[in-house]
């Protein structure tokens, strides 16, 4: 049985609570939306029912392939109580009716589960007004059952269809009157749900941002510096203006901010591979500005010669861990690092613009939509309220799209080419001009006592700085497991100037972090002679709720014992310890807590002779609160998240030359494929706490859970990423 | 001064190519070193097929060419001839390509769905050619395909699923 | 008699402008620069990026590594002291203004071809119209012990000997001798073309012998023979065919790769189409060195692929190779280049093709355009053993007959070579 107080907890917390208020009553009789009937009523601004009865849901969250075009309308459905079969889903646009219009931190379900679902009850509740009104009777005396208000005293009954009309002119009901269901009786959440989109999608459906086509549409490229914020000194776009099919091509003139428009020449053509190789004449000369030092091999010779010293800064300091290191009967040093990785969204950042009279329309594949029309008005000097941003289903999100870069290049291009213009990025373009995930480094020390308890624990974290202050995501919490849990702990800070942008990756820092930390662990536990399950439970000690830690979106706090249900779920799962496997063969585990979601992983990875590392089968199992909304999507999800883990692991990084990234295609960054992909078997302990996101949290544990494995299956600590680089055929 | 002048080499120059799309005769006036992509793309409307990485490295952009799977990125117009060209809006026509297709839905595979045209087209022809592949089979035939969400669990489930659809 | 050979070059320079150079006779800086285009001096006196001519390109040599110099008018670091006399010394005799020996990474055996009137054109183009760089020379790696450089006195002696000035043929007609006069003069082919000896020599500098021109290794790269064998040469190849290659990099039996890049991107297809042609004439003028069977395709191959090989080599052919180069092994030339029957994939010397596959190819820039097609690198995604596999499995399929190569041959080269970038490179001439 749920606590409802734990659902007022968490909406409140985030701010769900005024969601309501600043729709429902607003948007009650909003316009109709969506492509249903012209003879469709609205109710309300996300929901509108046609006379036969088919019921169009507004989805107001950008999809990027997380399902939360299905998710939100399913919680509003359920509260209305609607025929499933009946329901097709509508995409907003940016629409300030709307809140929260982000697809970014997991944060969709825990925002959402309560507001969404008052929005199908407040329907419902209008609905049976509308029935109740039409037969004189009491509307308390009336109930639903899909798709229809019944009366059961007099038998009468009458279809949402039917009643659509009335309803839309009934009061909107205040919120605190909304009776929500009873999670036992819901028959859409938690259903697995199949996709509405997949039949558009298996028949090749133009639905993606590439796919938009407008009257008039030139395509187009834009070409930057390589080095990023470079400026253009000159170029010889005037020869680029006589290729075939050229309509224009032109310098741009951009700013500073390397998340806004840069400098760049820009080519637009009848179609985009005109346009592209017409771009592939250019011949730039750049001011590439100062790159001293801006390099993959220098950043690592200058985080070594940090690590000798003191940090800049100490992020944390509990107890005396220099003392604490001298009572400690195992002691041991590691300095992990991971390398700069590329969102690598399969299709590559475009977004179609119409410039026309002071008018901007934009139709862009992005995770933010709202900062995106922020940055094209102010750079294009308009009024917000002149820019209208639809939202187009984007070919993977992972966090790169919650910048607006390509969306403020298409605008400017459309505006200055006088057309409407599709710019589109070449794969190079994606990988070079990304919002990198940092690379970091960590010094690591620690000591266990006699007993397998640890005692001791300090980070050396080098990281990176742009214009002085600490670069985006590359920061890390003074809550970072394990503190909290170590009584002498210090976290130190030091800092290495760097010119590429960065951003949040899928599991910003906690990508990273739990490789370098949960690897770690993982030794010391060797080192002591502890099995991993066993230390794990040592640090975590006694369920108890720890409170929030200084980080957005960490919620209500951290749960130890939560955190230890899903470490001993996995180990039943995957028969940990109870299996002696032959050399080059072992299982690894780890875990992790990100965006309100607690995992634990468990890989089995096989070396073989030649070095090969194969990854035999991941487990996962996750804590995520109440209800898995909608199980079918949440197990591929999860499955994809601990694949792209392992993907990560197994074969990206980006090197850093002259400022410059080196690496441009699919051939030298190495994506996961088919014949490295393992079975992934996923198990959700469902608990007592709200719903939260799974877009993310099932991600960072399964990196270093392949470590261990391969620690288990041959002796070799991996203490750097990708796994590529590293030589195991002496180890197998 | 720079280099980088206009007079460029042509391979071919723009002509006129007559290619057999999904059953039709589609004729298209272009470069032609125009990669079948674009010319689906952007010349015939046919969206489906998608652009992932240029470099035949990501298998986006798979069609078929006489019913072997091949990377449209990496396939001049000029070099179509009178090949016989399919792609994911066709595909459905064939038994197999219909399977396969209901098997995505039944099996609910994609995330983003990017990738997933490309992933159906090599599915496609691996069962058309081989109706009951094995794990290693489907690992060969799949491997060219990237599907950065890595639905591969499902997308190997669904062609088996697909499989046994074709031989009931 | 040397008389005879002046004359000889006087009345083909005659020719060439006649045909060449049209109506109005182009100025000495812009006949030098087309010399310049053809020698591809740009390619070794500069760096990506860096100044035209200034020098810096690192270059490998048995010894150890030495840095091409600074040719432009600079006075105090490039050439701008010296006079006419001392540029022809440098150019035609490998003797630096100061009287040192230049090594033999400059192709001065082959510049001793140059025609009197062709130094000179040169010398004016240097020295008026490319733009000084102030860029010092950097010193050789070359050790100490080895440094003098008196024994190249010796070398040229021994191995340039006292050739001066291109033989003309009064056998073969103008177009021949022009296409002999630039493969052996200014093209300096041999110098990648031609096998080295023991001393680094190229075992033969003109038509004179078999070992001309007959394929050789160069680091990490197996330039083919240019000479008419069937299998392995151009014996399969048209004069349309060959100028169609010089002038955009393909052509419908294979594609540029390794050091012909920099020839393409910077060089022939800057050459007029008579100039092309009479190398075309002349090269299909080089007798086979061995009688080779023509390779008969064979569809077996295709089959095998359709049906599903056991094959190893076939498997990872199957995953990476064939989407592109088709289960035919035809490709679609003159863009991606075909696999049966390519004289690459046939040559005893696998390095250019374990290279390609390691390391895939940069564009290539025919007058600033790059090709549309490149191949991607596999070094990060295949092992020694399948690299071993797939380029065996390309060098015995469709009728193609070459031995298989091992993953040490592999291993070799991923050793010694770096990944091709996708980035064009671009070097300016002025």
């Amino acid at each position: 049985m749920l606590a409802r107080r734990n659902f007022l907890k968490v909406s409140l917390a985030a701010g769900g609570g005024m969601l309501l208020t600043a729709t429902l009553p607003a948007a009650a009789k909003a316009a109709t939306l969506g492509k249903a009937g012209t003879d469709a009523v609205a109710l309300n601004a996300y929901l509108q029912i046609a006379p036969d009865g088919l019921i169009t849901i507004t989805a107001k969250n950008p999809e990027v392939g997380q399902g939360v075009k299905m998710m939100l309308p399913m919680l509003i459905a359920e509260e209305l109580d609607a025929d499933w079969s009946k329901v097709q889903i509508a995409q907003a646009d940016l629409d300030a009716r709307y809140p929260g219009q982000v697809a970014g931190g997991s944060t969709a379900t825990p925002l959402n589960w309560l507001p969404m679902r008052q929005v199908g009850a407040a329907g419902r509740q209008m609905l049976i007004a509308a029935a109740a009104a039409q037969w004189g009777v009491p509307a308390a005396e009336c109930e639903t059952a899909p798709g229809v208000v019944l009366h059961k005293a007099t038998g009468q009954s009458l279809s949402f269809g039917a009643l659509a009309t009335q309803a839309a002119s009934m009061p909107v009901p205040d919120v605190k009157t909304l009776k929500l269901k009873d999670p036992k009786t819901f028959r859409i959440i938690g259903q697995p749900t199949r996709n509405l989109e997949v039949p558009r999608i298996v028949t090749g459906q133009p639905m993606f941002g590439i796919d938009v086509s407008v009257p008039g549409m030139l395509y187009a490229v834009f070409q930057k510096c390589d080095v990023h914020g470079g400026k253009l000194v000159r170029s010889n776009v005037a020869d680029i203006r006589k290729l075939p099919g050229v309509r224009a091509a032109f310098e741009v003139k951009g700013g500073t901010d390397l998340r806004g428009l840069l400098d760049g020449v820009a080519v637009v053509a009848d179609n985009w591979w005109q346009a592209n190789r017409a771009r592939q004449q250019l011949d730039i000369i750049w001011d590439e500005g100062n790159v001293a030092g801006q390099s993959s091999h220098d950043f690592a010779a200058t985080a070594i010669r940090m690590s000798k010293g003191r940090p800049e800064s100490i992020l944390r300091r509990d107890g005396n861990p220099d003392a604490a290191f001298g009572k400690a009967a195992h002691v041991l040093e590691a300095a992990y690092s991971y390398p700069f990785l590329s969102h690598t969204n399969l299709e590559p950042q475009n977004c179609t613009a119409h410039v026309k009279d002071g008018q901007v329309e934009i139709w862009a594949p992005t995770q933010n939509p709202a900062p995106g029309a922020a940055l094209v008005s102010s750079t294009l000097g308009v009024p917000p309220t002149a820019i209208k941003v639809h939202m187009v289903r984007a070919g993977g999100g992972f966090g790169r799209r919650l910048s607006n870069d390509y969306m403020v290049e298409a605008a400017w291009i459309s505006k200055v080419a006088g057309a409407p213009v599709k710019l589109l990025w070449t794969r190079e373009d994606d990988m070079r001009h990304d919002m990198y995930r940092p690379g970091g480094f960590h010094f690591f020390k620690a000591g266990v006592d006699a007993n397998g308890q640890l005692i001791a624990f300090r980070d050396h974290f080098v990281t990176y700085s742009q214009d002085g202050a600490i670069a985006a995501s590359a920061d890390m919490s003074p809550a970072e497991f394990p503190a909290r849990m170590v009584e002498h702990l210090e976290f130190g800070v030091s800092m290495i100037p760097l010119r590429a942008p960065t951003g949040p990756m899928r599991a910003p820092r906690s990508n990273a972090f739990g490789f370098a930390f949960q690897s770690f662990l993982d030794e010391l536990a060797h080192a002591s002679g502890v099995d991993p399950v066993q230390f794990a439970h040592n640090i975590l000690g006694a369920p108890r709720l720890l409170p929030d830690p200084p980080m957005p979106r960490q919620g209500p706090g951290f749960d130890t014992g939560r955190m230890r249900g899903v470490i001993d779920l996995v180990a039943e799962k995957s028969g940990w310890g109870k299996q002696t496997f032959p050399h080059g063969t072992g299982m690894g585990l780890a875990y992790y807590f990100s965006h309100l979601g607690y995992f634990a992983e468990v890989v089995q990875a096989t070396v073989n002779a030649t070095g090969e590392i194969t990854v035999d089968k991941v487990w996962v199992a996750g804590d995520i609160g109440s209800q898995i909304i909608n199980p079918l999507n949440a197990e591929n999800q999860a499955q994809g998240s601990a694949l792209d883990g392992i993907s990560q692991a197994l074969g990206q990084a980006l090197t850093i030359d002259g400022g410059r990234i080196v690496e441009g295609n699919f051939d030298s960054v190495l994506p996961l494929r088919m014949r490295q992909a393992p079975p992934v078997e996923v198990h959700f302990l469902v608990s007592d706490h709200p719903p939260t996101g799974l877009g993310e949290p099932a991600l960072p544990p399964a990196l270093p859970a392949l470590a261990n494995a391969i620690f288990a299956a041959t002796g070799k600590r991996i203490r750097s990423l990708p796994f590529k680089d590293h030589d195991l055929s002496a180890a197998a | 001064m720079l280099i980088g002048k206009t007079d460029r080499v042509e391979f071919c120059g723009t002509m006129k190519y007559s290619v057999e799309i999904n059953g039709a005769k589609r004729t298209v006036d272009i470069d032609g070193e125009t990669p079948l992509l674009w010319v689906l793309r952007d010349t015939l409307d046919l969206k489906g097929t998608k652009f992932g990485c240029g470099a035949a490295q990501c298998g986006a952009c798979t069609v078929h060419m006489n019913g072997h799977p091949i990377r449209a990125c990496q396939t001049p117009i000029a070099s179509v001839g009178d090949a016989r060209i399919t792609t994911i809006e066709a595909i459905g026509d064939s038994k197999v390509g219909k399977h396969v297709q209901e098997a995505w839905i039944e099996l609910d595979v994609p995330q983003c769905g990017y990738c997933q045209a490309g992933q159906i087209m090599s599915a496609t022809a691996l069962l058309t050619r081989n109706p009951a592949p094995t794990d290693h089979d489907i690992n060969v035939a799949m491997s060219g395909n990237v599907c950065r969400c890595a639905t591969y669990t499902r997308i190997r489930a669904a062609i088996k699923h697909a499989a046994k659809a074709g031989s009931i | 008699m040397n008389r005879m050979v002046l004359l000889a070059a006087f009345l083909i320079s005659l020719l060439m402008g006649g045909s060449a150079w049209a109506q109005t006779p182009p100025s000495p800086t812009a006949r030098g620069e087309y010399l310049a285009r053809a020698g591809d001096c740009v390619a070794c006196h500069s760096t990506p990026g860096g100044k035209a001519f200034a020098g810096g390109l690192k270059m490998g040599t048995p010894l150890g590594a030495i840095y091409a110099t600074n040719i432009t008018p600079d006075i105090e670091t490039g050439i701008g002291t010296y006079t006419e006399q001392e540029f022809d010394r440098a150019v035609r005799r490998g003797v630096a203004k100061d009287g040192r020996r230049l090594y033999p990474a400059m192709p001065y055996p082959s510049y001793a071809k140059l025609s009197d009137d062709d130094v000179q054109v040169l010398y004016e183009y240097f020295m008026r119209a490319v733009p000084p760089a102030h860029q010092v020379n950097q010193p050789s790696e070359i050790p100490t012990l080895l440094k003098p450089r008196w024994p190249m006195a010796v070398w040229n002696a021994v191995f340039v000997g006292g050739g001066n000035g291109f033989t003309s043929d009064p056998q073969h007609d103008a177009a021949w001798n022009r296409g002999a006069y630039l493969v052996e003069g200014p093209g300096h082919c041999g110098a990648c073309h031609t096998a080295r000896g023991i001393a680094y020599e190229e075992k033969a500098l003109d038509r004179s012998s078999l070992a001309f021109l007959a394929g050789a290794n160069l680091d990490g790269w197996y330039a083919p023979s240019l000479r008419q064998n069937r299998a392995t040469g151009l014996g399969g190849w048209s004069k349309e065919d060959i100028v169609a290659f010089l002038k955009t990099g393909h052509n419908k039996h294979g594609s540029a790769y390794g050091s012909m890049r920099d020839v393409i991107n910077n060089s022939t297809p800057y050459l007029t189409d008579e100039d092309l042609n009479d190398i075309a004439v002349y090269l299909t003028s080089l007798p086979a060195t061995v009688e080779e069977k023509a390779p008969v395709y064979d569809d077996a191959t295709a089959t095998a692929l359709a049906e599903g090989s056991s094959d190893p080599g076939a498997a990872v052919y199957a995953g990476q190779c064939q989407s592109c180069h088709k289960e035919t092994g035809g490709a679609a030339p003159p863009f991606l280049p075909a696999l049966a029957g390519n004289p690459t994939v046939l040559d005893r010397d696998a390095s250019s093709l374990i290279n390609i596959v390691l390391n895939g190819s940069a564009p290539l820039m025919a007058k600033g355009a790059p090709s549309p097609y490149r191949m991607p690198q596999y070094r990060a995604q295949l092992s020694n053993q399948q690299v071993a596999e797939v380029v065996s499995f390309i060098r015995s399929g469709w009728g193609n007959n070459a031995p298989r190569v091992s993953a040490g041959d592999v291993a070799t080269l991923r050793k010694s070579t770096d990944p091709a970038s996708d980035q064009p490179v671009i070097l300016r001439m002025r």
